[in-house]
Formats: C-alpha cells, structure tokens, sequence
C-alpha cells in the first residue's frame, strides 16, 4: 500500500510564504527530495490569489482591496483570481504519476485528482459533482475551483474550498469580466458561487473539512497516511522562493517562471 | 504604432491579447486570462515568436498553430488562440 503523507503547515498571515511553499513543496516531490505523495491542506487570513496567466490589476479592484487590507498573490498554476479567507480552505495534492490507473491525459488527471475533494464533501454531507473540467459544483452553485500541474512524471492540483467565506468581500474585490457572467447566466459572481455552510445550513469547523479531505484523498489513493511537518529541502526552496512571489515583477507584472529559476537552481540542480 | 486588443471566452477561460504594431511588424503581443494550457511556459514562447513578426493574419496563424502544437488545452482550442490572436492583430492594423 502506497503512503500519502499529510501537511497541515500553513503561514495565514503571510500569504507571499503559503504560496511559495505551494511550488515548494511541488517541487520537492518532483525532484524526489521528499519520498512520499503529499497532501497540503492550508489557508490565507486575507489575500486575492491571481493565477499565471492574469495580470492582478485587470483581475483585481485594487481599491476595494486596499479597503480590506488583503494582498495580492500570484501563483505558478493557470486559471482565475480567488479570494481567500479563513473561511476558506485549500487542499493541495501533488502525487507521481504512476499512481494514476492508465495512461492519463490532462482532462482526466482533474477528473482523477478532484474525486478525492468529491469524497471529502460526500461525508460531511454535500453531494457535490465534477463540472466543466475543474469546477466542483453542488446544485447549481460552484463551491471549489482548482488549478493543475505537470511536469514529467509528478501531478499536481489545488483547489479553494468555499467553506464559510465572506462571499460579499469575495464578490467586492474580483473584477468578472462581463463575458464571463453572460456566459454563465448570471451578474455577480455572488450568484454562482456559495458556501459549505450556506448549503447545509450549519457550521463547519476546519477539524472537520481536514479530516474529511484527509480521508477523501485516503480513499482515493488507497493510501497508509501520515501527518508531518515540512522537510527542510521544502522549507528551504520555500525560503528562496520567497524573494519572487513578494516581488512586484511576479505579481503584478505577469514575469514567467523561468526569470526567477536561479533561485533555486542549486537545490534542484 | 497601433494597438489592439481583443477578448474571447473559450469553453473554460476567458482569453485576452494585446498587440502592438509598428509599420507592418509586431512589436508585441500579450496574451493574458484565466486559461489553462500544459506547458505554461509555451505562452511565453509564443509571444517571444511573435514578436517582430510580419502583422498579417495568416502568419500569424502559422506562428500559434506552430507554437501551440503540443500544448494541452484545458476547455479552450488552438483555434481560440488563433482567433484571439488574428483579431487583436487585426485591430491594431485597422487603428
């Protein structure tokens, strides 16, 4: 049986640091500095986070932001800005692709990966489905979006799971393009998203969607699992990576990975 | 110099290009959005190729089909990012 190792390790008030240990602890497992498939479940006090392919300023109302006091993050995966609250909670999963049951193109590796989060929701009670590649969806409302990656042998997803967030604060600072709201037949984004506890009525505290996610993904991957602290090579990459997402040419000016590769250069080799 | 911008939701992502002209070259092209596409980095190659190219549609089509060829695309299509592409480069000629 294969072990998935579980990472609790999460830095709220410093949203520059969780997303540079994100592409750390990636990065770690691609290049067989940690031994074992990870699961990191964490979350942001207060931040946008835009993906790699957005400029913030075309993503973001920058004045509603600085209203709140949220920063600006960009992460190293494609897709849309999310807003992160500690009512929500993220789930990221990087695993070798020798796990997956055949030979996987990119579509099915969402399909695959998403199916742990899918499980995590059936058993605190939300029947939720996999829809339009990477959204997952309960009724008609979306309640988690997720990013992937790949390089070579190692797979990587994560996901922004709509626990209790503040979704007017949400909807106040993410600039949705007209097109896009047409497109799903809705004007605010407030309209097509929700939350766990909107849907079932109670709280939910984070023990809970830990523990569900953790065995989600338990189920999935037929896996031992284990809960453990990040390794020193992750921390390290994280501690390098530092410098580019606080950096204004990360993001806010859209700069490609490849300009900040020399920070890492002698870990990864 | 003109400047032309274009937009276009595909099935999963809004697409956006930029595109600065000079004479009859690209001096630019900035494609930006909420796609998703493996590898990341051929974006970054696609607009490195088409800078300074020649600002006609078809060569710029030849360019992105050339660039894109073994890109996955996560709910959108080379032809999106031909179409997205053409048209901000049609834009800037016509400014």
């Amino acid at each position: 049986m294969s072990r998935l190792r579980i990472l609790l390790y999460e830095t709220p008030d410093d949203p520059y640091r969780n997303l540079a240990f994100e592409e750390a602890f990636f990065l770690a497992r691609h290049y067989d500095l940690t031994k074992d498939d990870t699961l990191r479940i964490w979350r942001n006090a207060n931040a946008v986070i835009v993906g790699y392919f957005q400029y913030a300023k075309e993503e973001v109302r920058m004045d509603a932001l600085e209203r709140i006091g949220a920063k600006v993050v960009r992460r190293f995966t494609g897709g849309g800005a999310v807003y992160h609250d500690l009512g929500n909670i993220n789930y990221a999963i990087t695993v070798k692709k020798e796990i997956l049951p055949e030979e996987t193109l990119v579509d099915s590796l969402y399909k695959f990966l998403l199916s742990g989060a899918i499980n995590a929701l059936r058993k605190i009670g939300v029947e939720a489905r996999i829809e339009n590649v990477n959204d997952i969806v309960a009724g008609d409302r979306k309640i988690s979006g997720c990013a992937a990656k790949y390089m070579k042998n190692t797979l990587f997803l994560h996901g922004a799971l709509l626990v209790s967030t503040d979704l007017s604060k949400l909807a106040s600072v993410l600039k949705i393009s007209k097109k896009k709201l047409a497109d799903k037949g809705v004007a605010s984004v407030k309209y097509r998203v929700t939350t766990l506890t909107n849907l079932l009525g109670r709280s939910i505290g984070y023990d809970e969607i830990v523990n569900a996610l953790v065995e989600g993904y338990r189920e999935l991957l037929n896996a031992d699992v284990y809960f453990d602290l990040p390794s020193r090579e992750e921390l390290l990459l994280a501690q390098r990576l530092y410098k580019k997402y606080t950096s204004d040419e990360w993001n806010f000016e859209r700069a490609p990975s490849w300009k900040f590769k020399r920070l890492i250069e002698d870990i990864i080799g | 110099m003109g400047e032309g911008y274009y937009e276009y939701k595909a099935k999963k992502g809004l697409i956006k290009a930029k595109a600065m002209v000079f004479g009859n070259r690209i001096e630019s092209i900035i494609i930006s959005g909420d796609f998703m596409i493996h590898p990341e980095e051929s974006i970054w190659e696609l607009e490195k190729a088409l800078k300074g190219s020649i600002a006609d549609p078809n060569v710029v089509e030849q360019v992105v089909r050339e660039k894109l060829n073994n890109v996955e695309f996560i709910g959108s299509s080379v032809d999106d990012f031909v179409h997205v592409i053409k048209k901000a480069v049609e834009v800037a000629l016509n400014e």
